[in-house]
């Protein structure tokens, strides 16, 4: 099945396009300045003309069978990768002053692919997905209950989609070895916003990010978490607005801020320039107190597994972090990375809705 | 070393942890401590006066109370309402994170009203942590009668201890050593 993956983001759309199924994508880019419905049936018409000629040579089949869209918000509504309608146009149409800047965008795009690629089924995939279920005890801030039911204010966690993959992959690996308890797993899925997930089995206890990605542990531009009264101050003594606070925050701090130029977190784990040494420090301090928060959510801890954009700094890390958590005994905790990309599951997600989809109709 | 402040405010009571010097005397390194800011303004109010305990409780900005509506027995710690269990996952989770940072810690302290006279927090928050080298004693844990007391289990690699915090002796203290110019009595900070 050929798939195109779409995933929004602030600035910019990102496409990968799968033709059947091995691991890296065929084509893939990213389109900035996709907001709005000229701009993003523009967009989609462009990737529709690249991967024709990508096609070209190709027999049969159709070019593109089915539309993977990444939805950053709405997994408590929407708990399973979901097949297009009408009905569900409409239920994300009452999200959208929960995540009044991600869901407009997702949405108009929805309506292009469908002008563009008539026909095709688009599936979405929800990142908040894996985590709608978080205990109370989790997902609660102490504020007015009246306040957080109002403003839907609790935590999501959103790189759900990789921790759920990234954890079906170590209960995988276990069950080749014989082991069948379900394990206590740290899932640190490295992109360029870190998020530690602390599961045991396929059931999430824990969580860095909050109802935003803002908060847990800082990211290449995220500052991660703050004290509140930190924003307060922003407004009181710089006199900055909401949205100025929100940029400075989400596009201005973390790795940026700290090391004063754009650094990944590649960057991060292997220079030797002293400013990305002491950013180091801290982004491995603020996983390191992750990693015991989730431990003690779990009770223990069986394996630690790496996926993301930068799983392979992971294998770097592990031995540093084992060393420091569980210093009394290290037995029997295993070191795993989650090679698949998001895009990639993204994919095999929108396959398995499709097709399930076809022989329902059939 | 470092000896972990886990309950209570945070204030001239971290000078009450040179009480754990006298059971930790050959170990004891260095306190280190976390401290909070204040804040102002109209949010700072909500943030501040109507949130935490209080503000998801609805009722009462002291814990206990919830405790009271709850389980009668730490045992029965699932039972616990809502409010309840936030507060002590949370200061489960920062004790994890604390353990973590620390490596390998030899006392895990609870300090303060709370921390002293209310054993679901200490068994809800050590109870599972072997991991991190905690065994939690039911029975001392829910009979503390005697400060300082030891709660761990016999077996436990961490001591879990109980001690009561007296701001006011120990600014008393304080503002002799200072007056008389003798040495600072609790070491500070510093990391071993």
């Amino acid at each position: 099945m050929n798939v195109l993956v779409l995933k929004t983001g602030h600035r910019s759309l990102e496409y990968s396009y799968f033709f059947g199924g091995p691991p890296q994508a065929q084509l893939a880019g990213r389109v900035d300045d996709y907001r709005g419905t000229d701009q993003s049936r523009s967009a989609l018409s462009k990737m529709c003309g690249r991967i024709q000629l990508v096609r070209r040579r190709a027999e049969d089949g159709r070019d593109v069978d089915a539309i993977g869209v990444c939805v950053q918000f709405g997994g408590a509504e929407f708990r399973r990768p979901t097949p297009v309608s009408a009905d569900v146009l409409e239920k994300i149409e009452k999200l959208v002053p929960h995540a009044p800047l991600h869901l407009p965008a997702v949405l108009t795009l929805i309506r292009c692919c469908k002008d563009v690629f008539p026909g095709t089924p688009v599936v979405l995939a929800f990142q908040t997905a894996f985590f709608a279920g978080l205990a109370s005890r989790e997902r609660l801030y102490a504020l007015e209950n009246g306040l957080t039911k109002s403003l839907g204010l609790r935590r999501y966690g959103f790189h759900g989609i990789l921790h759920e993959a990234a954890c079906h992959h170590v209960a995988r690996l276990r069950r080749k070895r014989g082991i069948r308890a379900a394990a206590r797993v740290l899932s640190l899925c490295l992109g360029p916003r870190p998020e530690l997930a602390a599961v045991i089995g396929s059931r999430p206890l824990m969580v860095t990010s909050g109802a935003t990605p803002l908060e847990g542990i800082p990211g290449e531009t995220v500052c991660g978490e703050l004290d509140p009264s930190v924003v307060l101050t922003l407004r009181e003594k710089m006199e900055w607005g909401p949205e100025k606070i929100n940029m400075v925050l989400t596009q201005e701090s973390g790795l940026l801020g700290l090391v004063g130029e754009p650094t990944t977190i590649q960057t991060l784990f292997e220079s030797d320039n002293p400013d990305v040494k002491e950013a180091r420090e801290i982004v491995q301090y603020r996983i390191l107190q992750a990693c015991g928060a989730g431990i003690a959510a779990m009770g223990g801890l069986d394996a630690i597994v790496f996926s993301g954009r930068y799983a392979a700094v992971g294998e770097l890390h592990g031995p540093w972090l084992a060393s420091r958590l569980v210093p009394r005994n290290q037995q029997g905790i295993s070191f795993e990375r989650f090679e698949e990309s998001l895009e990639r599951i993204v994919a095999d997600v929108a396959s398995a809705a499709a097709l399930a989809k076809d022989e329902q109709a059939a | 070393m470092l000896v972990r402040h886990v309950f209570g405010r945070v204030g001239q009571s971290r000078n009450f942890l040179g009480q754990a010097l006298e059971i930790l005397r050959r170990a004891l390194n260095g306190l280190n401590m976390c401290a909070y800011g204040a804040v102002s303004g109209a949010v700072e109010k909500l943030l501040n006066k109507r949130s935490g305990v209080l503000g998801m409780s609805g009722v009462s900005a002291d814990i206990r109370d919830a405790f009271a509506r709850a389980a009668k027995t730490p045992e029965q710690g699932a039972e616990m309402d809502v409010t309840s269990q936030v507060y002590l996952w949370r200061i489960r989770k920062y004790l994890g994170a604390y353990l973590a940072v620390v490596g390998k810690a030899d006392a895990v302290i609870f300090t303060d009203t709370i921390g002293e006279t209310v054993p679901i927090v200490r068994w809800a928050v050590c109870t599972d942590m072997e991991v991190f080298g905690l065994k939690i004693d039911a029975e001392r844990n829910n009979n503390v009668t005697k400060y300082p007391a030891d709660v761990a289990a016999d077996d436990s690699a961490v001591r879990i201890l109980v001690i009561q915090t007296n701001e006011e002796l120990a600014i008393a203290r304080r503002t002799y050593a200072t007056l008389s110019g003798t040495a600072a009595t609790a070491p500070e900070g510093g990391e071993a």
